[in-house]
């Protein structure tokens, strides 16, 4: 059995009258340590997949099955531990705690799980040992970022989720984080999903799987992927 | 039409906002108008019941009683002017001290509330809550009938009268000197031929708000046209009673000179009558003396007669018998001589016979016989003469004793008369000195009634004003309490309002921030924009006010009356609408409002649309200096140094989250204070520092102390007694007069009923050297220990008193002074009260007719109590309404906070912090806030109780201004549970946050 199960998915939205559906009969199944992306255009689902993957929203119907247990009938309480000790997530706009240093928004998500990684090591890793004292605002995009996947990592998580690493940030920087989380997927096998609507960032992926209007268009699998300086942004 | 949408989805988006600034606002109005308008409500309910009542203006008394004169001339004063004579009587009914009113129909008429009338002498009103309809009351004394006409009632009604508003319904003579009940008769039952008061009431003055300065002006006209009046008619009773009492006393005059005439005319004839009787008698014994000295002369006349005679005839018989004895015959006795004769001339006519009648010898017998019986006849008329003699001495003497015994008779008789005259002289004389006794002792009654009366003191008029009813002036001290307090707090409320008001507009227009962007780069005019707010505002505020301002004007005077009721038996409270008040408040708060929702848009305006669709940049992070001492900053956990972190990060929300908190806190403690400052300072008074229960008023004044009143007070062991001299005076300050009591004390010693000490609580004791002042009186005069102070009696005359201490008081303004002192200072000393304490012996020291009245301390404790107790219903006014600020407040702080917050909380939540830790990540911040507030807040309330009750001290009180340790307890312990109950409320805004809103943009 895969790593993750998704079986089945679906997210009905109840508006009123009017049922709508964000995706329907969702299946794929991801690899341990395998590098992800969901692709798709806005509006096609993909966000509503990774939230219920996120632990942040419940599907309507189906399974989703990590690591052999079922999450799909998690109650909030369930969710939230969910969250805290088994995924990573990096925000299109970092989500960084404004009033804290990046070693402190580091040791914020530390505090919470069970065998974490040292947050001076983790923002080490993520290249920014000489800025662990700097507040956000004093940091790039990129920098800050990398403070995010560094505070995603930080917790050990089994999944490492992306939602639009790169939406926020110019090609070049968007490179250099996607680079940092193949690496790092690779480094440290730990199962990678980003999420985005862009699909030069496809190439670089273990497996991409195309969403379009709530379904899935496309599973490829890459047996060769890209390393990130060979895709051209 | 877009704009007024706008404002509406605004609404929505943000009802709990939207419904905290209502409710902040409505708490400020409601507060700002209801405790302001409380006391001018009770006032003018109050005036309302005093009108509908026609509650006296003035009550006259005289020292002897009204005449209906008096009426009329009262009732010529103006027209405006109701006048109405009545009666009352102070007796006992069933141990109680009661007095009885005639029932008046014009003036102080009474308030039917069940039953009715009195139809008879019979029947009688009660007071309600007194005795109840059907009961039968009589009166306990046996001299009722002085006054009336009977002294059994049957209650057939009970009445409220606003003469007696108060449950302290003040003084009598009878019993223990304290009025326990009041029952209303019809004036028929009264016996009496003068009133004993009489009411008036100005027309005029009942169309003023009575309490109100306009009333006590129009009342001052009445006052100053009766006290012109009063000498009159004083003069004109004086003359009445006067010329009535001489009128009398000609009467008894003439009287008794109509009796004296009557019956010195009745003494002199019988005196004459006496007297002639004695005339007689004494004529009678005179004419019997003269008798008895005619019949002794007639008597002797008569004896020398009788003496004469029987000479003349024993010389006749003599020469006879010597010529017989010439004849030879023998002349023993005339009677034998005359035997003897004739038995010769027998024997001679027998010789002659015999012899020749020619013979010589016959012719010599017959010679010799004829010569014989010439003496025989002679002898014969001599003998006749000697028996008729005899005879005629017999007669004589039968006759002499006869007169004698008639004399005698007489004598005896007229001897006994005066006896009987005698007898009759001393009844006489007995009798006509009664009667001049009698006319002496009567003659002096009218002379002692007519010393009496040129003696007579003139009646003296005593005018009663509302003011000195105690439940008139204890009420309004009691209403007008509020309005001392209601000076600061709701100008405080506002302030909390209005910057809460500050607070969440600023906030909302900088969350907003993009969508003015949009509008304002959508070519929307920057007015239209900037109205959008203002309805959104003005729709909040506007609500705000109208639910403050209904809640204000009906619901917080009743809360806040209430008390009152308890205290007084008054109507139940009309609630007016102040509409210029109401005018204001909504000027006040819309314009306000406006002004700050404009300045805090217009502040965005400055900025380009185009900046504006950009998202605000996140505030920076700092260190916050905590940081910068390392020891302490290692020891806090991670979360507190976010804690830290972020607490210093919003100043501006730190500021207005101290502030509000703060401001509760302190109100809150303020209320407290309060009411810890309200339930010392009576027991203190009355208890503490003066130690007697009573205050005898003695009916006499006294030079010294007296041994009787000694005795009588040893007897009913009420032991050293004070004598005082208390007057009551008053001081210049604060530009107005104000009344202070003077005590010269006999003993230098008082300290067995006062407890003194200085404002550092050291004891002090009186000297002569001066007065031991109190000191408010000294704060008033701003006067310290060695200077002098200068204080009227009511005669305006000044005396100036030198402070040789300063005491701690509470209640009143006293001078204390010594005897010495005060003689030298005021007067010669003149003791009209005793201090003691007579525990309930109150009836028997009345009874003993030496105390005209006994001041119980007691009833001033009370008394004072019930006019600070409505304090404490306002206290608790504050405190609920401080509390509901708190909440408000906190929940407006709070959910500012949050908002502020929602994205960063939002990705905690994806991080996946459970809900307390993201709860307690926020909660820390309003914890340690809501601590540092109520610190600051207990600081601040410390000062803003002080200054409440400094502005609530009127000139008589003093409060005391330590706030006690559980009423900070108490405070601490309100406001953290308000914060708890804030934070359970928004932690269900916490759930709610939607960790999807993590991934969107920042707006």
């Amino acid at each position: 059995m895969a790593f993750i199960e998704v079986k089945n998915l679906s997210k009905i939205y109840q508006m009123g009258e009017v049922k709508i559906k964000a995706i329907e009969n969702v299946n794929f199944s991801i690899e341990k340590g395998e590098l992800v992306v969901i692709l798709g255009p806005s509006g096609a689902g993909k966000t509503t997949i990774l939230n219920i993957l996120g632990g942040m929203d419940t599907p309507t119907n189906g399974q989703i099955i990590i690591d052999n247990t079922d999450i799909s009938m998690y109650n909030s309480k369930e969710l939230t531990k969910y969250r805290r000790y088994d995924i990573g997530f990096v925000f299109q706009f970092y989500n960084l705690v404004q009033n804290l240093t990046a070693l402190e928004n580091v040791s914020l998500a530390n505090q919470i799980c069970k065998n974490p990684k040292d947050a001076k090591s983790a923002l080490e890793d993520v290249g920014l040992g000489s800025r662990i004292d700097h507040f956000p605002a004093q940091l790039s995009g990129g920098e800050q970022q990398r403070v995010s996947i560094a505070r995603a990592l930080a917790k050990n998580p089994k999944i490492l989720l992306c939602d639009e690493p790169t939406g926020a940030l110019d090609s070049k920087t968007g490179k250099k984080i996607i680079k940092l989380l193949q690496d790092t997927c690779h480094k440290t096998k730990t199962t990678t999903i980003i999420i985005t609507h862009n699909a030069i960032i496809a190439g670089i992926a273990d497996k991409v799987i195309k969403v379009k209007n709530g379904t899935i268009e496309d599973i490829q699998i890459n047996k060769t992927p890209m390393s990130v300086e060979e895709i051209d942004w | 039409m877009l704009i007024f949408k706008n404002a509406l989805i605004k609404i929505k988006k943000q009802f709990g906002r939207f419904i905290s600034l209502i409710l902040i606002v409505a708490l400020g109005a409601a507060f700002f108008a209801g405790v302001r308008e409380t006391s001018s409500d009770m006032i003018k309910t109050l005036d309302e019941y005093y009108d509908n009542t026609y509650l006296l203006d003035f009550r006259i008394i005289s020292t002897m009683g009204l005449t209906s004169d008096d009426v009329v001339a009262l009732k010529n004063l103006n027209d405006n002017y109701i006048v109405e004579a009545n009666y009352s009587y102070d007796t006992l009914i069933n141990d109680d001290a009661t007095k009885i009113y005639g029932i008046t129909s014009d003036i102080n008429k009474l308030k039917l509330l069940k039953g009715n009338y009195p139809t008879n002498d019979d029947e009688c009103l009660v007071l309600d809550g007194s005795y109840n309809i059907g009961d039968i009351i009589t009166i306990d004394v046996d001299n009722y009938n002085d006054y009336l006409n009977n002294n059994t009632f049957k209650v057939v009604g009970t009445v409220d009268s606003s003469m007696y508003i108060y449950t302290n319904l003040g003084t009598t003579t009878v019993s223990d000197g304290k009025l326990d009940n009041v029952i209303f008769v019809n004036k028929s039952v009264f016996n009496l031929d003068y009133y004993t008061e009489i009411y008036i009431l100005d027309e005029e003055a009942r169309n003023k708000i009575s309490y109100k300065n306009e009333y006590d002006e129009q009342i001052k006209i009445l006052n100053d046209e009766l006290e012109k009046l009063a000498p009159i008619q004083e003069t004109k009773r004086y003359e009445e009673i006067k010329t009535e009492a001489m009128q009398k006393i000609y009467d008894a005059k003439d009287k008794i000179n109509e009796e004296k005439e009557k019956n010195e005319k009745k003494f002199n004839d019988a005196k004459n009558e006496l007297d002639s009787a004695q005339k007689q008698i004494n004529n009678g014994l005179l004419e019997i003396e003269n008798s008895y000295k005619e019949l002794e002369d007639k008597k002797i006349e008569v004896e020398n007669e009788f003496v004469n005679q029987e000479n003349n005839l024993n010389n006749s018989l003599n020469l006879i018998n010597e010529k017989l004895n010439s004849y030879g015959i023998d002349t023993p006795d005339i009677d034998t001589t005359i035997t003897n004769l004739n038995s010769k001339i027998n024997d001679l006519n027998n010789l002659l016979v015999t012899l020749d009648p020619s013979s010589n010898e016959y012719i010599t017998c017959n010679n010799l016989l004829n010569d014989l019986k010439t003496v025989l006849s002679n002898l014969e008329s001599i003998k006749n003469g000697l028996i008729s003699l005899e005879t005629g001495k017999v007669k004589w003497n039968k006759t002499y004793n006869e007169t004698i015994n008639t004399l005698n008779e007489n004598k005896e008789k007229l001897n006994s008369e005066q006896i009987t005259l005698s007898e009759a002289y001393d009844e006489y004389n007995k009798n006509y000195q009664e009667f001049i006794n009698k006319i002496n002792e009567s003659e002096q009654e009218i002379k002692d009634a007519e010393e009496e009366i040129n003696n007579l003191e003139k009646p003296e008029w005593y005018l009663f004003n509302r003011e000195d009813n105690s439940g008139y002036t204890t009420f309004y001290e009691s209403a007008t309490k509020v309005d001392s307090i209601s000076a600061v707090f709701p100008l405080f409320f506002i302030a909390i309002a209005f910057l809460m008001c500050l607070n969440t507009m600023t906030r909302m227009i900088e969350e907003e921030r993009t969508e003015i962007g949009i509008f304002s780069s959508l070519g929307i005019g920057r007015i239209k924009i900037i109205i959008s707010y203002v309805i959104y505002v003005l729709l909040a505020t506007l609500i705000g006010i109208l639910l403050g301002l209904s809640i204000g004007y009906t619901v917080v005077p009743r809360i806040l009356y209430k008390v009152y009721n308890s205290a007084f038996i008054i109507p139940s409270l009309n609630t007016y609408v102040n509409i210029p008040i109401c005018i204001t408040i909504i000027e006040v708060c819309v314009l306000t409002m406006i002004i700050v929702s404009v300045y805090a848009v217009n502040r965005n305006f400055k900025e380009a649309p185009a900046m504006l669709l950009r998202p605000l940049s996140p505030k920076k992070g700092h260190k916050v200096l905590l940081e910068k001492i390392p020891f302490i900053w290692k020891k806090f956990s991670f979360s507190w140094k976010v804690t830290f972190r972020n607490l210093f990060r919003y100043k501006k929300r730190i500021v207005m989250t101290l502030i509000g908190i703060s401001g509760c806190t302190a109100l809150l403690l303020t209320g407290f204070g309060i009411k810890d400052s309200i339930s010392k300072i009576t027991d203190i008074q009355f208890n503490d520092i003066q130690k007697y229960d009573s205050i005898l008023v003695l009916k006499d004044s006294l030079d010294a102390q007296d041994a009787n009143i000694n005795d009588f007070l040893i007897e009913n062991n009420i032991s050293e007694p004070l004598y005082a001299d208390m007057q009551t005076m008053t001081f210049y300050a604060n530009k107005k007069n104000i009344d202070v009591y003077t005590f010269g004390f006999e003993n230098n010693d008082i300290d067995n009923y006062f407890n003194l000490t200085n404002l550092d609580n050291e004891p002090i004791h009186l000297d002569d050297n001066g007065a031991i002042v109190t000191q408010k009186l000294a704060e008033l005069l701003n006067a310290d220990v060695g200077d002098t102070i200068t204080i009227r009696d009511n005669n305006n005359e000044i005396y100036i008193i030198k402070i040789s201490n300063i005491a701690k008081n509470y209640v009143n303004n006293y001078i204390y002074m010594t005897k010495d002192y005060y003689e030298i200072a005021i007067n010669k000393i003149n003791y009209n009260v005793i201090l003691a304490n007579i525990n309930d012996l109150g009836k028997t020291l009345m009874d003993s007719g030496y105390f005209s009245s006994i001041q119980y301390s007691n009833d001033s404790l009370d008394m004072l109590n019930d006019i600070l107790n409505s304090l404490n219903n306002i206290v608790f006014l504050i405190i609920g309404f401080s509390s509901f600020l708190a909440i408000t407040v906190l929940y407006n702080l709070t959910t500012i906070n949050i908002s502020e917050r929602l994205r960063e909380i939002a990705t905690l939540k994806v991080l996946g912090f459970n809900n307390k830790e993201i709860s307690m990540y926020v909660y820390r911040e309003t914890i340690i806030l809501t601590i540092i507030g109520i610190g600051l807040g207990m600081l601040f309330g410390i000062g803003l109780n002080y200054f409440v009750l400094t502005v609530a001290e009127i000139d008589e009180i003093v409060f005391i201004k330590d706030i006690l340790l559980f009423s900070y307890i108490y405070t601490f312990i309100i406001m953290i549970i308000f914060t708890i109950i804030v934070q359970i409320m928004t932690s269900f805004i916490l759930k709610k946050i939607n960790m999807i809103d993590s991934l969107k943009s920042v707006e």
